[in-house]
C-alpha cells in the first residue's frame, strides 16, 4: 500500500496525474466515515476511486490536500504541495548548500504514511529532473533522476 | 543539552524578552564563521549568550522569517528554532491538533530542529486556558505547560 501512495506521490511531483472525480454517492462509505472522522474541517471535498485505493482532495486551513484510503476504510496517507520555505529548516539548509548551485525547485511535496512524515523534492536544470527524498533527519536522498528529451 | 534548549525555546513562546536578558558577550571568529557558512544570506543579526549554559545564540532574518540558531563555543549548531505559521506544521500534527485539543486557537508555533530531530513547540488557547504542547512529526503530543487565564 505504502507503495502504492509513494508512486502516486513520484507522478504527482513529475506531473503525470490525471484526475477523475466521482459523485460522493458512488464513494466507498467506509473512506467517507473515516476521512469525516480524520479531517473534520476539510472543505470542498472531491472524491475520486482507483482500482487500489480512494482519493479525496480537499481544503484544509485554505491549502489543498490530498487523502487515500482503501476499500476498508483504512487510512494510507495524506499529501501536499508545499513551498520550500515549508519544509522543516534543517531540510532547506542542506537543499540550498548541497543543490541549489546547481538546480532549481520545481515542486516540494509533504506525504504522511503509517504515522512517518516524508518530504519530496523536485529538482530540474537544463539537462535533468531530480527527485530527492527526505525523511525528516535533516538530510536528502537521490531517488529518482530523469533525463530531458532536448529535441 | 538537548532539554536545556527545549527550555530556551519555551522561553521564546513566553516570554519574548527573556532572551533580551541574557549578557552579550563577545563572540569567537570560530561561532561566527560557523554561523556565516550556515546562513549566508541572514540578516539583522543579533548574537547573544547565555552563560550558565554556555550556549551562543544568534537571532536573525532569514527567508523573511525569525530564526534562532544555538552555538556551543567550538562553533558546532547545535539547533535551530524559528517561528512558524500553523500551515507549516506537517499534517500528522494538525491532524492530531484538531482531535486532542479541539476548540483552541494557535497563538504561537515555533519549529524546533536539532541534528537528529524536529519538533514543534504550540501555544494555543481557549477561554479557560493556554497550552504549550510539544509535536513530533508524526503527531505525538507532550503537553509541557498549562497556565490558566487570568480574567
Amino acid at each position: 500500500m505504502k507503495k502504492l501512495i509513494l508512486a502516486w506521490a513520484v507522478m504527482l511531483i513529475a506531473g503525470l496525474t490525471s484526475a477523475f472525480a466521482n459523485k460522493s454517492e458512488d464513494i466507498n462509505r467506509y473512506a467517507q466515515a473515516s476521512f469525516r472522522h480524520d479531517f473534520s474541517s476539510a472543505k470542498d471535498v472531491v472524491w475520486q476511486e482507483q482500482k487500489d485505493f480512494i482519493k479525496a482532495t480537499f481544503t484544509l486551513n485554505d491549502q489543498v490536500m490530498y487523502a487515500y484510503y482503501n476499500r476498508q476504510g483504512d487510512f494510507m496517507g495524506v499529501m501536499r504541495h508545499v513551498l520550500s520555505n515549508q519544509l522543516p529548516l534543517n531540510l532547506l539548509m542542506d537543499l540550498k548548500k548541497n543543490y541549489l548551485s546547481d538546480y532549481w525547485i520545481s515542486d516540494v511535496i509533504e506525504m504522511s504514511t503509517d504515522g512517518q512524515t516524508k518530504y519530496y523534492v523536485s529538482l530540474e536544470n537544463g539537462d535533468q529532473t531530480l527527485i530527492l527524498k527526505s525523511d525528516g533527519s535533516g538530510e536528502w536522498r537521490r531517488h529518482k533522476t530523469f533525463k530531458k528529451n532536448i529535441a | 543539552m538537548k532539554k536545556s534548549l527545549t527550555g530556551l525555546v519555551m522561553g521564546l513562546l513566553l516570554s519574548a524578552t527573556a532572551f533580551c536578558k541574557a549578557a552579550a558577550d563577545p563572540v569567537s571568529d570560530k561561532v561566527k564563521q560557523s554561523f556565516q557558512k550556515e546562513f549566508e544570506k541572514a540578516t539583522n543579526i543579533t548574537w547573544m549568550y547565555q552563560k550558565d549554559k554556555n550556549v551562543y545564540h544568534a537571532r536573525f532574518q532569514y527567508n523573511g522569517e525569525m530564526v534562532e540558531a544555538f552555538y556551543d563555543e567550538e562553533g558546532s549548531l547545535l539547533s535551530t528554532a524559528r517561528f512558524i505559521t500553523e500551515n507549516q506544521l506537517p499534517i500528522l500534527v494538525m491532524k492530531q491538533m484538531a482531535t486532542e485539543y479541539p476548540g483552541y486557537t494557535v497563538r504561537q508555533v515555533v519549529e524546533f530542529t536539532n541534528e537528529s530531530q524536529t519538533t514543534y513547540i504550540v501555544s494555543s488557547y481557549n477561554n479557560k486556558e493556554t497550552l504549550v504542547v510539544k509535536f513530533y512529526p508524526d503527531g505525538d503530543s507532550q503537553r509541557i505547560k498549562k497556565i490558566k487565564n487570568k480574567f
